[in-house]
């Protein structure tokens, strides 16, 4: 009855509403329609959003002789020391360089001292001097090479806005002896790799040197019609086509439930000391586990019926898709998804936005969360990068069930880890609680003096 | 049926907010009088557990404080400063205080109904408590502290606010609960006391200085209390020999009512000692003993 009564009074408070919001407003600009147009895409009525193929999709069986069946991570080294030095004379050409330090842009610019380390880095690799190098024939690059797209003379725009250049030809004749008019490294991949951390040490954290980046934008190569057959039997077979997309759902609903919740969990306990209601509830005799477990419970019921509600927007086509086919999907992916991937998160921020707001009676917690929820974005890679602390698992991915399974020990022991954590601090909430509410605890007074300081001096700052 | 309060202190850091607290409690309206920061919302929380007292005891029916789950269940406690959730409507948040005090649906809805009538709210069931008046609210106090049908009810500086009719059916409403129950009354308006409690305590400087019946009480100004008239200019003089209760203009005179261990030296007439006159008299004794 309390359990109810607490999940009325959320889903009818304005945080609520904000909380749907924005929740609405990430799955709408992040996930929405992806289902419908892969099924169309497959059909070929549209193109799809996870397949470069043009007219592919994941739902489609690839056909013997098509020109391309998209491509594959693989790392040559030919062709990330290519790319990757490419790269580097650009920039260093510029002196500005592109970090991601948190994930968010920033550009770098080194001194003379800096940026004669960096030329003698390309020295070695490309053995040409700097004079050379500040004039690099226009094809001493390939003309796409990673996603790097050099524009030549020859290169026609039309009037559309459109380009057409020179691709990678593959039978070009082999005058590419000489290294001063073609990349040709003098140097071994372990030493370019070895350079190339170099080059990151100069420039700073998150620059494009770093082996993951060189691999993510060089290390691409065509996939083979038997590959591409073996993907598109791991999307049905595996993945019972839902799996694929129950992924992504949460790979997106996982950023948003990494820190929304904690805004309705800190609205919600500060709310009694805000409607001075506190002592009315404090002086009763409910017991205080029961208290917090009910509201616990409410707000991660709250947090989690809609998430599951969104989920039917890509479940129903695929049921569609499903019948149309005849290829049998897996209809409650979604919800074990859920279950597994989302559950543990909201549950974490829930519970430490509780603690933390029962323990300080202010809205730390918020930026706590936030500042949590911001370093683990920042580090965490968007697929298969799942380590033991991690809050939210990326799979940005239709594809990858392998990667999922690959990481499955560490993937439970971290969502494990989680709810063990949210038990630990409900736990913790139970007994600060039970403290301040029997006036064991009364630290309050200060703590609000201080959070009021706090509060009037910051915008005091802001206005200076 | 009783409380029995024994050498109770509370403090705050260094700062000691009641010392060595003794009283006795018994069945009816008992008010704990006392001006503002003397200490009687410190009493009334420790009594309403949700303050921890530094020492001493406190019995409430035979049980102690620490048990409070126990306490809980035989208490109803008004705050002095509440609220409830502003878009909630009084029929709900007297649900939702009931099912906090764990009472079984079919009595929570019997006891919603009941403590409406007593408090006549019954009409302003499903307004928001925001739209509810002052002493509205203050009956909405009543009635949640009500819901359990408490043994005894703490409520603190209750009339706050409240105009004078409503007060006035404020206290018969706590003169007809106090047949049955404890009433323990918190206010710093000795009117108050004087119109409802048949027992009182003063608090001053977190101290017991009087514990008593309302007889006892207007015992100690009766013989003390006079009232004169001087002229305006006259005031400031008179009120450094005098502590002045009250003052009113009369044309260019001014009628004072005052204490005075001794009949006066000056005109003035002998007057019936009402409680405020008594407490005035008992604080500015207590005052000059403590030096």
């Amino acid at each position: 009855m309390l359990f109810i009564k607490e999940l009325r009074k959320i889903c009818f408070s304005f945080v609520y509403v904000l909380f749907l919001g924005l929740l609405l407003f990430s799955w709408h600009n992040s996930f929405y329609g992806v289902t419908e147009k892969e099924i169309s895409a497959a059909r070929g009525e549209e193109s799809s959003v996870y397949t470069e193929i043009a007219g592919g999709s994941v739902l489609k069986k690839p056909q013997k002789n098509a020109g391309s069946y998209g491509s594959r991570k693989k790392e040559v080294p030919e062709k990330i020391m290519c790319g990757g030095t490419d790269i580097l004379i650009i920039e260093y050409l510029k002196n500005s360089y592109a970090t991601y330090p948190f994930n968010y842009y920033k550009e770098v610019v080194l001194s003379e001292e800096e940026q004669s380390k960096i030329l003698s880095i390309i020295e070695e690799i490309t053995g040409l001097t700097e004079e050379e190098i500040n004039h690099l024939p226009d094809d001493y690059f390939p003309a796409v090479n990673g996603n790097i797209i050099h524009f030549e003379n020859s290169d026609v725009q039309y009037e559309d806005g459109s380009f057409t250049f020179e691709g990678e030809d593959n039978n070009a004749p082999e005058d590419t002896d000489d290294d001063t008019k073609h990349f040709i490294s003098q140097v071994s991949y372990e030493r370019f790799k070895e350079l190339m951390s170099e080059a990151e040490s100069i420039i700073g954290a998150g620059s494009n040197y770093s082996m993951d980046m060189l691999t993510e934008y060089y290390g691409q190569v065509e996939m083979t019609y038997d590959e591409a057959l073996e993907e598109y039997n791991k999307t049905i077979n595996d993945d019972k086509v839902s799996g694929a997309f129950a992924r992504l759902f949460c790979d997106y609903m996982t950023r948003a439930l990494g820190l929304y919740p904690v805004f309705i969990a800190a609205a919600f306990w500060l709310k009694d000391r805000h409607s001075r209601m506190h002592e009315l509830i404090n002086s009763r005799q409910m017991k205080t586990a029961k208290l917090v477990l009910a509201r616990f419970s409410a707000i991660l019921t709250a947090v989690m019926i809609p998430v599951v509600l969104l989920s039917f927007e890509s479940l129903i086509p695929l049921l569609r898709y499903s019948a149309d086919t005849g290829i049998a999907i897996d209809v409650f992916a979604f919800i074990k998804y859920i279950l597994w991937w989302l559950l543990p998160v909201a549950s974490i921020v829930t519970a430490l936005g509780t603690f933390l707001t029962i323990l300080t009676s202010t809205p730390l917690a918020v930026l706590v969360q936030f500042v949590w929820w911001f370093v683990d974005s920042a580090v965490t890679g968007l697929t298969g990068d799942t380590k033991w602390y991690t809050l939210m698992i990326r799979h940005n991915l239709l594809s990858g069930s392998e990667i999922i399974r690959q990481n499955l020990i560490v993937i439970w022991l971290n969502r494990g880890l989680l709810m063990l954590m949210s038990v630990l601090l409900l736990w913790l909430s139970v007994i600060v609680y039970e403290k301040k509410r029997g006036g064991k605890l009364e630290y309050e007074y200060t703590m609000q003096r201080h959070w009021r300081i706090l509060k009037n001096r910051f915008p005091a700052c802001l206005q200076k | 049926m009783e409380i029995i309060i024994e050498n109770l202190n509370k403090k705050y850091g260094k700062q000691e907010v009641l010392n060595n607290i003794n009283l006795n409690i018994p069945v009816g309206l008992y008010g704990l009088l006392g001006e503002n920061g003397a200490g009687k919302t410190t009493l009334m929380r420790i009594l309403a557990t949700v303050s921890e007292p530094s020492s001493g005891t406190v019995k409430i029916n035979g049980i102690d404080i620490k048990q409070k789950k126990e306490i809980r269940k035989i208490i109803g406690y008004l705050p002095q400063e509440f609220s409830v959730y502003p878009n909630m409507s009084v029929c709900s948040a007297l649900d939702y205080l009931g099912i906090l005090s764990e009472l079984p649906k079919q009595e929570r809805k019997t006891r919603v109904n009941e403590v409406l009538k007593q408090v006549n709210l019954e009409q302003q069931r499903n307004k928001k408590f925001k739209n509810l008046s002052g002493g509205m609210k203050r009956r909405f106090g009543i009635a949640q502290a009500l819901l359990n049908n408490p043994k005894v009810l703490i409520i603190d500086e209750p009339t706050a606010g409240l105009d004078p009719e409503e007060r006035l059916r404020f206290y018969n409403l706590l003169s007809e609960l106090a047949a049955e129950r404890i009433i323990l009354l918190s206010t710093h308006i000795a009117a108050d006391i004087e119109a409802a409690c048949s027992k009182t305590a003063v608090l001053y400087d977190g101290k017991v200085i009087f514990a008593g019946d309302m007889p006892e009480l207007l015992k100690i100004g009766a013989n003390k209390v006079y009232t004169t008239t001087l002229l305006q200019s006259e005031l400031s003089g008179f009120k450094k020999r005098y502590p002045v209760i009250s003052v009113h203009q009369n044309g260019e005179d001014i009628s004072c009512r005052f204490l005075a261990d001794e009949p006066p030296q000056i005109q003035s007439v002998p007057c019936e000692a009402t409680v405020l006159d008594s407490y005035m008299y008992l604080l500015s004794d207590y005052k000059r003993e403590v030096g």
